[in-house]
C-alpha cells in the first residue's frame, strides 16, 4: 500500500513537473478568455477549429500511436454526423440522444470496415478507409430523399444561437477529448498500441494481440470522431457532403495531425486550429489559398517530420 | 539430469511456394538445455525460430511446449505460453526510455488496464540493472550504441519469464546462455531451468 501511494505521489510529481501539462493549461485558460476580445466571425473560425481538432486528435490516434493510416477519417464524421442529422429533421429527436446515436453509427460503421480489413497486412487498410467514403459520400447522393443529397439538410435545433455559447461548447468538448484522448496515449494500453504499430511481430511476440489492440484503437477514434462530427452538425446547422465527408476534408484533416506532429495528439488539435485559423485568414486569396496552406504543409513535412509540436518537445528532450 | 522435455518439435516442414525451407525437422529441448542449430545463410534456421514463435505456420508436424501443441497458435499465444524469442535486430520503441521499454514487457494483453501494476516499475529496474542497462535506463533507445540494444532486447526476453528463449543471433550474448538464471525479484526465481534455442549464425 504504501508503494502505491509513492507511485502514486511520484506519478503527480511528474506531472506536475511537466511542462507540456502548464503550456496546455495556460492555453487553455487564454482560449477561455478570448470571448471577450475577439469578434463574432473570428469565434466562429475558432470554433469550427475546434472540432476539426477533434477530429484530428482521433486520426493521431490511429496513425500516429496504432500506425494505420485512415484516408478515410470524414468516414466515421460522416456517419455520426449524418446519424444525427436525420434523427433529428425526421424524427425529432433531442440533441444528446441525436449525437449518442451519430456516436453509435460511427463505432458500427467503422467496426464492419476495420475487422476484415485491419486483419490484412500491408496497405489494405487505408485503401479501404478510402474507398468507404466515397461509398458514403455517394450513398448520400443517391438516397437524396433521406439524406439531402448534394444540397444537405438543415436541423431544426442548435446547440446555441449565440456564438460565445457555442465557443464555450466547442472550447469544452475540445478540452474533455483532448485530456480522454492524450491520457489515452500516455497510458499503459497505449504504450501497447505504440509498440503494436512500429512493430507489430515484435509486438506479438512480446505476447499482445496486435489486431485486438489496433481494432480498439480503431474504435475509440470512430467513437471521438462521431462525436465530434454530430456536434459540429448542430454546431453549423446544416449537415452536407462538402463540409464533413468530400475526401479534402479528410486531407484537411490529415494535414492537420502531420502539421501539429504525429504521435503527440495535442499537436493534431494545434495543427487543426491553426490550419482552420490560417485558412481563414487568407481566404481573400481564393485559388492561392489552398496552394498556400498545401505548400506550407509541404515545407513542414520536408524540414520539420515530426510537425510543429513535435519539433518542439524534441529539441527540448534533445536539451 | 533427466529433466522433462520442455519443447519438442516434430517433422516441422515448411514450404514457401516451391522452396522448401524447413524439411521433416524433429528435436526436443529440456530444461536447461542449449540447443544451437547451425547452418549456411539462408539454410532455414531463422524460419525454425519463427514457425517455434507463431510467425509463421508450419505446412506439416508439431511443435509442443510441455506436451500442449502450439504450432498453429497465433504468436501473441505462443509469447504468453512461455516462448519469448530474441530478435536478432531490435526495433525498441523510440520515444520511449529504456526503463519503459522494458516495462512495456510486464503488460497484460488486456485493452482496460491503463496503469501498470506498481510492482511492474521496480522489476524493470531490477532487469535493467541485471543485464547492464542501469546507467542508460532513463535514456532513449535511439543513443544507445548496438550492444547496450541487444542488451535491452535480453531484458524484455528476462522480463516475460519465458520456459524456452529461441534467439535468431550471434547468440554468444551472455545474458541468454548464462545469467538468465540468476534475475531475481522480490519473489524467489522459478525453480525450473530455462531452456533456449539459439540459432547459430554460422
Amino acid at each position: 500500500m504504501t508503494v502505491n501511494l509513492d507511485l502514486i505521489k511520484e506519478r503527480m510529481r511528474r506531472l506536475l513537473g511537466s511542462r507540456l501539462l502548464w503550456v496546455a493549461v495556460l492555453v487553455v485558460c487564454i482560449a477561455a478568455v478570448l470571448p471577450l476580445w475577439l469578434s463574432v466571425y473570428a469565434l466562429g473560425v475558432l470554433t469550427a477549429g475546434y472540432y476539426f481538432g477533434v477530429f484530428a486528435m482521433a486520426w493521431d490516434l490511429l496513425f500516429g500511436f496504432a500506425g494505420e493510416v485512415n484516408f478515410g477519417p470524414t468516414f466515421l464524421i460522416g456517419l455520426g454526423a449524418y446519424t444525427a442529422a436525420i434523427l433529428n429533421n425526421k424524427y425529432g429527436l433531442a440533441i444528446p440522444w441525436c449525437a449518442m446515436a451519430g456516436v453509435v453509427s460511427a463505432l458500427i460503421g467503422g467496426l464492419l470496415l476495420a475487422i476484415p480489413s485491419l486483419r490484412l497486412r500491408g496497405p489494405y487498410f487505408g485503401l479501404v478507409t478510402l474507398v468507404a467514403v466515397l461509398l458514403l459520400q455517394n450513398g448520400i447522393v443517391i438516397f437524396a430523399g433521406i439524406t439531402g443529397g448534394e444540397i444537405g439538410m438543415t436541423v431544426p435545433d442548435v446547440l446555441s444561437l449565440s456564438a460565445v455559447t457555442n465557443y464555450w461548447y466547442g472550447l469544452a468538448f475540445l478540452v474533455v477529448c483532448g485530456v480522454i484522448l492524450f491520457g489515452l496515449s500516455r497510458s499503459a494500453v497505449g504504450l501497447i498500441l505504440q509498440a503494436s504499430g512500429q512493430d507489430p511481430i515484435e509486438a506479438q511476440a512480446l505476447g499482445f494481440n496486435v489486431t485486438k489492440h489496433k481494432l480498439m484503437a480503431f474504435s475509440i477514434s470512430a467513437v471521438f470522431s462521431g462525436m465530434a462530427g454530430a456536434m459540429l452538425v448542430f454546431y453549423m446547422g446544416t449537415a452536407s457532403v462538402g463540409t464533413l465527408i468530400d475526401i479534402s476534408i479528410g486531407v484537411q484533416i490529415i494535414i492537420a495531425a502531420v502539421l501539429g506532429g504525429r504521435r503527440t495528439i495535442l499537436g493534431a488539435a494545434v495543427g487543426a486550429v491553426l490550419l482552420i485559423g490560417v485558412g481563414e485568414f487568407l481566404r481573400p486569396l481564393v485559388q492561392l489559398n489552398t496552394f498556400a496552406v498545401s505548400a506550407l504543409t509541404l515545407a513542414v513535412i520536408l524540414f520539420f517530420p515530426d510537425g510543429l509540436l513535435g519539433y518542439a518537445l524534441r529539441k527540448r528532450e534533445a536539451k | 539430469m533427466n529433466a522433462p522435455v520442455r519443447l519438442a518439435v516434430r517433422g516441422l516442414t515448411k514450404r514457401f511456394g516451391g522452396l522448401v525451407a524447413v524439411r521433416d525437422l524433429s528435436f526436443a529441448i529440456r530444461a536447461g538445455e542449449i540447443l544451437g542449430l547451425i547452418g549456411p545463410n539462408g539454410s532455414g534456421k531463422s524460419t525454425v525460430m519463427k514457425l517455434i514463435m507463431g510467425i509463421e505456420r508450419p505446412n506439416m508436424g508439431t511443435v509442443q511446449l510441455d506436451g500442449v501443441d502450439i504450432s498453429r497458435w497465433p504468436s501473441h499465444r505462443v509469447a504468453r505460453a512461455g516462448i519469448g524469442i530474441v530478435f536478432q535486430r531490435s526495433r525498441p520503441l523510440r520515444r520511449q526510455t529504456v526503463l519503459e521499454n522494458i516495462k512495456l514487457a510486464f503488460l497484460p494483453d488486456s485493452l482496460w488496464q491503463l496503469v501498470a501494476e506498481p510492482s511492474v516499475d521496480a522489476k524493470a529496474r531490477c532487469i535493467a540493472e541485471r543485464v547492464g542497462l542501469g546507467a542508460v535506463m532513463n535514456r532513449n533507445p535511439a543513443t544507445l550504441p548496438f550492444g547496450d540494444l541487444r542488451r535491452l532486447e535480453m531484458a524484455k526476453a528476462i522480463a516475460r519469464h519465458p520456459k524456452v528463449v529461441p534467439t535468431t543471433s550471434g547468440s554468444q550474448s551472455p545474458a541468454i546462455t548464462g545469467n538468465q538464471n540468476d534475475v531475481r525479484y522480490s519473489q524467489p526465481p522459478e525453480k525450473d531451468k530455462k531452456s533456449t534455442v539459439p540459432a547459430k549464425k554460422e
